[in-house]
């Protein structure tokens, strides 16, 4: 499991239980204000994804609470989350790095020639 | 209870009862803060699907453990992708018989008929699988469906073609239903799997002549090689795997053999019923299916079992 790469929904829940627990609703705020408008979760997806991460013991549900009639319930990041996150954003960096060296090491006359077409 | 409650509860049915009775409240209170955050007053047509796609998938996943589906769908994805290859070599093209006058009519483009098509799209179902493009391998799948469908309309319209049996198109339509059931193992199983396939269905093909100057229709497959005495044979021998699988305890994978042999016993069944005079192979193979459909009952229920004492389920 450790060696998946995560999907990109799984990443911001993971992310945004990281700076502490919240209920559905919190998470889809958090989420879509972390990647500034990108990732907008629809309930099913993210109830199917916390689901997942609780089999894998990723996230854990961390009591309930009645507002206004409705169940809030919410969740927290586990320290296996918290490690299965870690993991993840040092990939992501390495892919990073690897891919920047490659965009520096573009030889300058074919930025030229093409800097001089546009 | 508001309206958009009543609603919300109506699709929530489409979950499992046990999931619900875990879920449903959370879930119905995340929705009716979502929408009264949209200021919506009935669920949006997103949320309608996403929620009819995911309580269909927890279903499914609660009936059929996932290791099952994903290597019902890796055995799928292997041997429907083999046999397009080799189909489509063989039926499709078959550039060595250009002078079979059956030949001669060849109702689309440079290829015999529109099946290409179909088999293309596994093909690519493959490939995008191989590359790691799961998501996209999907889609191709599920287009292989819609061409299926497509095909068998078209057939229709047009007053049929030369070749491309109705026994193939429902055959990989089936094959394409368990490949999008679950998500194939290992890119590497996968492609040995491909590989162990299409080299077997080559050799048989080679030794049948089918890649002589005559041009063999895809219905020679069902008839010979596949034919209703072959593949009853072929059942029995996987029933027999099956059981020896669960005598070894070996819950998943007789539930992969049994599950990946329907669309088969499918074939076989199509095969009995258009042709006469076989009754003692049709009963034997008949008990043969019905067995096996025992045993994929029996190890579900077994397995389902175990998932219910495993509290982290």
């Amino acid at each position: 499991m450790a060696d998946t790469e995560m999907r990109e929904p799984t990443l911001f829940i993971l992310a945004s239980l990281a700076s502490g627990q919240k209920h559905g609703y919190a998470m889809i705020h958090d989420v879509a204000a972390l990647s500034d408008g990108r990732v907008r979760l629809k309930v099913a997806t993210l109830y199917a994804a916390l689901g997942r991460l609780g089999t894998q013991g990723l996230v854990a549900p961390a009591g309930e609470e009645s507002v206004d009639g409705r169940l809030r319930r919410y969740y927290a990041l586990t320290e296996p989350g918290s490690e299965a996150l870690e993991r993840e954003l040092q990939r992501i960096e390495a892919n990073a790095r690897q891919l920047r060296s490659r965009l520096q090491a573009r030889p300058a006359s074919m930025r030229a020639a093409l800097g001089g077409a546009a | 209870m508001s309206t958009l409650e009543a609603r919300y509860r109506a699709l929530l049915r489409v979950y499992p009862r046990a999931w619900r009775a875990a879920n449903e409240e959370a879930v119905l209170g995340t929705l009716l803060d979502v929408a009264d955050g949209e200021g919506r007053l009935s669920p949006s047509a997103r949320e309608t699907i996403a929620l009819l796609g995911n309580g269909l998938a927890t279903r499914l996943g609660a009936s059929l453990p996932a290791p099952v589906r994903d290597g019902v769908a890796t055995v799928a994805l292997a041997t429907g992708a083999a046999l397009s290859l080799v189909f489509f070599l063989a039926h499709g093209w078959a550039p060595w018989a250009a002078r079979d006058p059956m030949v001669v009519v060849r109702t689309f483009g440079p290829f015999v008929n529109p099946g290409v098509l179909l088999y293309a799209a596994w093909l690519i179902a493959l490939a995008l699988f191989l590359f790691g493009w799961r998501r996209a391998a999907r889609i191709a799948l599920a287009a292989s469906v819609a061409t299926a469908i497509g095909l068998v309309a078209a057939s229709h319209v047009t007053g049929g073609w030369a070749g491309l049996s109705s026994t193939t198109i429902g055959f990989l339509g089936l094959l394409a239903l368990l490949g999008l059931g679950g998500t194939p193992v290992a890119p590497r199983m996968t492609l040995v799997g491909f590989g162990v396939a299409t080299a077997a269905l080559a050799g048989v093909y080679a030794g049948l002549g089918v890649f002589g100057a005559r041009y063999h229709g895809d219905h020679f497959f069902w008839l010979v090689p596949a034919g209703i005495s072959n593949l009853g044979i072929a059942l029995v021998l996987a029933l027999l795997l099956a059981s020896a699988l669960l005598v070894a305890r070996n819950d998943t994978a007789a539930a992969v053999v049994v599950i990946a042999s329907l669309p088969w016993a499918a074939a076989w069944a199509v095969g009995s019923l258009t042709s006469r005079g076989e009754e003692g192979m049709a009963l034997l193979v008949a008990t043969a299916v019905c067995a096996s459909l025992l045993i994929g009952a029996t190890t579900l229920r077994r397995a389902a079992a175990v998932a219910a004492a495993d509290p982290s389920h």
